[in-house]
């Protein structure tokens, strides 16, 4: 059996049918993500799991133990909210050291363990400071660092780095990764940004209306999504409807309702391309342009549809508004869904 | 630059106050109109001197100060007490809130009356007036501190192990801090006005017996000192609740602005 396991989870609120039957696993030491826009039921999974909300119907186990209806303090299950949630009458060192005093854990080894948690999350020199002095980032920091010292057997993340800016987020995603890896610690994120969940996970769920649309590891999810919801979440696929993908190729496209290609395999040239049996050929305007950092992004009209292509950008202007382009895309790029 | 502001702010102050005293003095005594009903500041310093040297200051101030002081002590304690229980219980707080809402519309002046019948000329009366003004306030703002206490702190402490008794003593009581001390804040007024009030009505000591004494002989200097010490007496009490606010608030952001607001109101 695998370490936590929902078993047929039903959720409602009033008449608001929010988890559907919802069936989930997750192995010991893995980090899960589960990912969806908002009001998707994925927070109320991981407050189920907590006990902080109580399931309609269904099973949960955690550690080979039913724990449907135990008392959250008795699950031993540590969580993190997007708003930090710190005691703000605590300093950092007490605000740490809270579940361990709750759990009547002798001095000493409450004094090591919140030392070892604070070099953890790099708080050296802050114990004496109130949450009200720290940064959002200290503070999710001391919240992240509240949660490990009392050694839970799962540790979940309800959208932890949503209210923090985004270099800062970057630095603690790799910094709650490290201790995951290092502490071996289950853990569940919550989030709706598809970058964060890549970055992170060894499994992400997606989930959609309460229901897990698809399960795998960032490159399945990315790569090989099941269906166009799937791959309109993650990776900007353009998403064409079968019959206008028809007639871009000029003759009857069989298959499914629709036509996905991500941007980045799609090729661009100011030259056409000339015929060749592997690859779809395209050809229209320029309409926009979008720099997005490491990659430019163009939209081009094509006369059916519009269609987004990722370049590289290697600090040169390639393409102007209002240009004739030439596009091509390997024929087993395009996946039919 | 601060500083600067700050000393011109507290001569402005002090410049104003010296004059009204002596505006008061001079227009007294040129007879500007009658002085006997407003008494005039060399008369009522003259007064003071003799109220203390014939130790009626003191014990007058005591009686009044252990009147208020005591009723002070039960209103908080039993008004925290209902608070947390009435906040804690949410069935109990909805059937009762409506009562204690309605008993407080009650202006208390006209059951004073009958707490001296039911509990006599001694301090008990006085000390129960006051208390009982004071229980409404810290009541009020103990239940809306606990109504007010982030729900995601309770499930946090619940997560990390911590029991309904302990969560009650180191998140809900706490968080609600502020709220608390805003209505010991105005409690503490309150209990002077509870315990004068009761010694107007019926009392043989105590500023309000005094004041009632006094002004039934004309004798204004005699209630303009009474008014003085309790005039101190308050600005020493806010100046110690500023002290301790401070420290049990410690906490807080200092540009916590939410707060500073409310006491302004």
């Amino acid at each position: 059996m695998a370490y936590i396991v929902f078993q047929d989870i039903e959720k409602y609120y009033g008449e608001n049918h929010v988890l559907k039957k919802t069936n989930l696993a997750v192995k010991k030491g893995e980090f899960v993500t589960l990912l969806g826009a908002s009001g998707c039921g994925k927070s109320t999974l991981l407050r189920c799991l907590a006990g902080l909300e109580q399931v309609s119907s269904g099973k949960i186990f955690l550690d080979g133990k039913e724990i449907t209806y135990m008392n959250p303090r008795n699950r031993n299950v540590g969580m993190i909210f997007q708003q930090y949630s710190l005691f703000p009458n605590l300093n950092v060192y007490n605000n740490i050291s809270f579940g361990l005093k709750m759990k009547k854990v002798k001095k000493d080894i409450i004094h090591e363990r919140v030392q070892n948690a604070i070099k953890m999350v790099d708080l050296n020199g802050k114990e004496k400071k109130y949450p009200s002095q720290l940064s959002g980032g200290e503070q999710q920091r001391v919240a992240l660092a509240r949660c490990i010292v009392t050694r839970p057997k799962v540790l979940l993340l309800d959208e932890p780095l949503s209210a923090i800016d985004a270099k800062l987020r970057k630095s603690l995603q790799s910094r709650i990764k490290e201790i995951h890896k290092e502490l071996g610690m289950t853990s569940i994120f919550v989030t709706h940004d598809q970058d964060e969940a890549m970055t992170m996970s060894d499994t992400i769920h997606l989930m959609k209306d309460g229901v897990i649309e698809q399960s795998g590891n960032p490159f399945e999810l990315y790569s090989r999504p099941k269906n166009s919801f799937a791959a309109s979440f993650i990776g900007n696929y353009n998403i064409l409807p079968t019959h206008v993908f028809s007639k871009l190729i000029h003759r009857e496209y069989l298959g499914f309702n629709n036509v996905v290609i991500r941007p980045e395999l799609i090729e661009i040239s100011n030259i056409d391309y000339g015929k060749d049996r592997e690859y779809y050929c395209f050809s229209g305007k320029i309409i926009g342009i979008l720099p997005q950092g490491n990659i430019i992004r163009y939209t081009v009209n094509i006369k059916e549809a519009l269609l987004d292509i990722d370049v590289l950008n290697n600090g040169k202007e390639l393409y102007q508004l209002e240009q004739q382009v030439f596009l091509r895309v390997k024929k087993d790029f395009c996946i039919n869904l | 630059m601060e500083n600067k502001k700050k000393y011109f702010i507290i001569i402005i102050r002090l410049l104003l106050i010296g004059s009204f005293i002596l505006f008061w003095e001079w227009s007294a005594r040129a007879e500007l109109y009658n002085p006997l009903f407003t008494s005039y500041p060399s008369e009522i310093l003259k007064d003071l001197v003799e109220f203390y040297t014939s130790g009626d200051l003191v014990k007058h101030t005591s009686v009044t100060l252990r009147e208020a002081f005591t009723g002070l002590f039960y209103g908080t304690i039993i008004g925290v007490i209902v608070g947390l229980i009435l906040g804690q219980f949410e069935i109990l707080g909805k059937i009762l809130l409506p009562i204690i809402t309605a008993i407080h519309g009650i202006p208390q002046l006209t059951l004073a009356p009958v707490y001296i019948l039911w509990f006599g000329l001694g301090l008990t009366s006085k000390i129960f007036l006051a208390g009982l003004m004071v229980f409404f306030h810290v009541f009020f703002s103990t239940y809306a501190g606990i109504q007010n206490v982030e729900p995601k702190l309770i499930e946090s402490a619940n997560l990390l192990g911590a029991g309904k008794v302990q969560t009650l003593v180191h998140v809900v009581l706490p968080s609600s801090m502020p709220f608390i001390l805003s209505g010991i804040r105005v409690g503490v007024g309150s209990s002077l006005v509870g315990a004068i009030i009761g010694e107007y009505i019926g009392a043989s000591a105590g500023f309000g017996w005094m004041i009632a004494y006094a002004s039934s002989f004309f004798n204004i200097a005699r209630v303009m000192s009474c008014i003085l010490i309790l005039l101190i007496v308050g600005i020493l009490l806010n100046f110690s609740l500023d002290k301790i606010e401070k420290y049990l608030l410690r906490w807080r952001a200092p540009t916590n602005l939410s707060m500073e607001h409310k006491r302004n109101i």
